[in-house]
């Protein structure tokens, strides 16, 4: 079990293990390190935010039930973010075979953000890397970040981007590949860590 | 990592695997790779850990709205050991509802396959009553070209003012092409449908054009796309209405 004092010196996987065990309270940690993270990745995704919501609580709740996390295979941000972006690419390709995916694209909420439930130390972690990580992606071409954000964000095959975009395919996967090579190196810190 | 002498960069080829875009050829090579060298994992599991950060890169302005996910969740959470008897009457619950639900699967299936048999007993009751009129007629059509296996026939229904045209083999068509339709009279050619084929390469059109009732008779030509006032593409099947 673990004290909420030191609750942010305790790793991802062993908060988990505790979860598994039975302590529900271990949940709401995971919830507080990336329960927004997992939103937002969803809104990102889908563009609907009660949608967004009911797949934020299925998936946490699905923590419980699932025993597919491999601590050997990998961290457990990494799972819990796989997990997301697969369950919400299958939702995206259902909205996409009911022909409503398109209509909503591009709009996006303003709204401020008012999440108060991380803790001092967890927010400055937290605005770090979303720091590293943009200033990372930023460093990018322009081609290598948008076609890693259409792949990523939107489930798209490369032969779907370089129809979407008009560029070979071999072309979409250089740059993604690349992309990611290059993403790599300027966040290895972070990734060794996640 | 990167050798000259190999086929493909292998730090790409990773990346590719992580991405998901390896064609079957690299995904062989990959995993020849991944055979001889196990601690290949190890970038792999890195690279997914970086692919993953992206999200981090999300702007901030999407926040939850203030709704609260997190206690709706943990009030979601469903306590661990639960007693025994809960879990049978769980298991009990569970193939009953399972079971009303396969019965009502059932139920409906029967239902369609019911709806079904009467859609088509009365289609076939349709085609007799068709079939009994006096002064039908039926036309043989036959391909211009051997080379086509195309071959089917249009019934003549005077009565009931109306010609089912019938036919098999037929080669799908790219574009906005499609089979058209002529009726012959006087030499005159006149535009009446335009068809496709099915999956299976059958047409079964119902046409009740005066112009093919009272044709000398008909030809079927593939055109450049529909509508066109004159044939523009090759007859391949056509058949006299003389001939019977």
């Amino acid at each position: 079990m673990i004290n909420s004092s030191d609750r942010n010196q305790v790793t991802d996987e062993a908060v988990f293990a505790d979860f598994k065990r039975g302590d529900i309270s271990a949940l709401g940690i995971l919830y507080d390190r990336y329960g927004l993270l997992v939103y937002r990745l969803i809104y990102r995704m889908l563009n609907n935010s009660q949608e967004s919501e009911d797949l934020t609580q299925e998936i946490f709740l699905s923590l419980q039930v699932n025993t597919k996390f491999d601590p050997q295979r990998s961290s457990f941000y990494t799972y819990l973010m796989m997990l997301t972006r697969s369950r919400t690419i299958d939702r995206l390709r259902t909205k996409r075979s009911q022909g409503r995916f398109w209509q909503n694209i591009g709009k996006l909420k303003d709204s401020i953000e008012q999440h108060k439930s991380y803790s001092p130390m967890e927010v400055i972690s937290a605005e770090e890397i979303s720091i590293q990580v943009r200033n990372a992606l930023q460093n990018l071409s322009s081609n290598q970040r948008q076609i890693l954000e259409l792949s990523y964000y939107e489930g798209l095959s490369q032969s779907e981007i370089s129809k979407r975009l008009n560029i070979p395919l071999g072309t979409v996967k250089t740059h993604s590949r690349r992309g990611l090579l290059q993403l790599r190196r300027n966040l290895y810190n972070l990734a060794i860590q996640k | 990592m990167n050798n000259n002498s190999q086929p493909h960069n292998l730090e790409e080829i990773l990346a590719g695997y992580v991405l998901g875009d390896l064609d079957e050829e690299e995904l062989a090579w990959f995993n020849q790779q991944l055979a001889a060298n196990p601690q290949l994992r190890g970038q792999i599991i890195q690279l997914e850990s970086t692919l993953n950060l992206i999200p981090y890169g999300l702007p901030k302005d999407v926040s939850e709205n203030n709704l609260n996910l997190r206690s709706q969740i943990l009030a979601q959470v469903k306590p661990k050991g639960v007693p025994f008897k809960f879990r049978w009457s769980w298991i009990i619950s569970g193939v009953t509802a399972a079971g009303a639900l396969l019965l009502g699967i059932n139920n409906f299936s029967l239902r369609q396959q019911v709806a079904m048999t009467e859609d088509r007993l009365h289609q076939q009751q349709e085609l007799i009553s068709l079939l009994r009129q006096p002064n039908n007629r039926l036309v043989a059509l036959r391909a211009n070209n051997d080379a086509v296996a195309t071959s089917g026939s249009l019934f003549i229904s005077p009565q009931s003012n109306t010609a089912v045209l019938t036919l098999k083999n037929l080669d799908s068509l790219p574009g906005k092409q499609v089979y058209r339709l002529w009726a012959i009279s006087q030499d005159k050619k006149i535009g009446c449908s335009n068809f496709i084929p099915n999956a299976q390469g059958e047409v079964h059109l119902n046409v009740s054009s005066d112009d093919v009732l009272n044709a000398s008779s008909i030809s079927i030509t593939i055109e450049p796309e529909a509508d066109t006032e004159k044939p523009l593409g090759q007859e391949f099947l056509s058949g006299s209405y003389a001939e019977i």
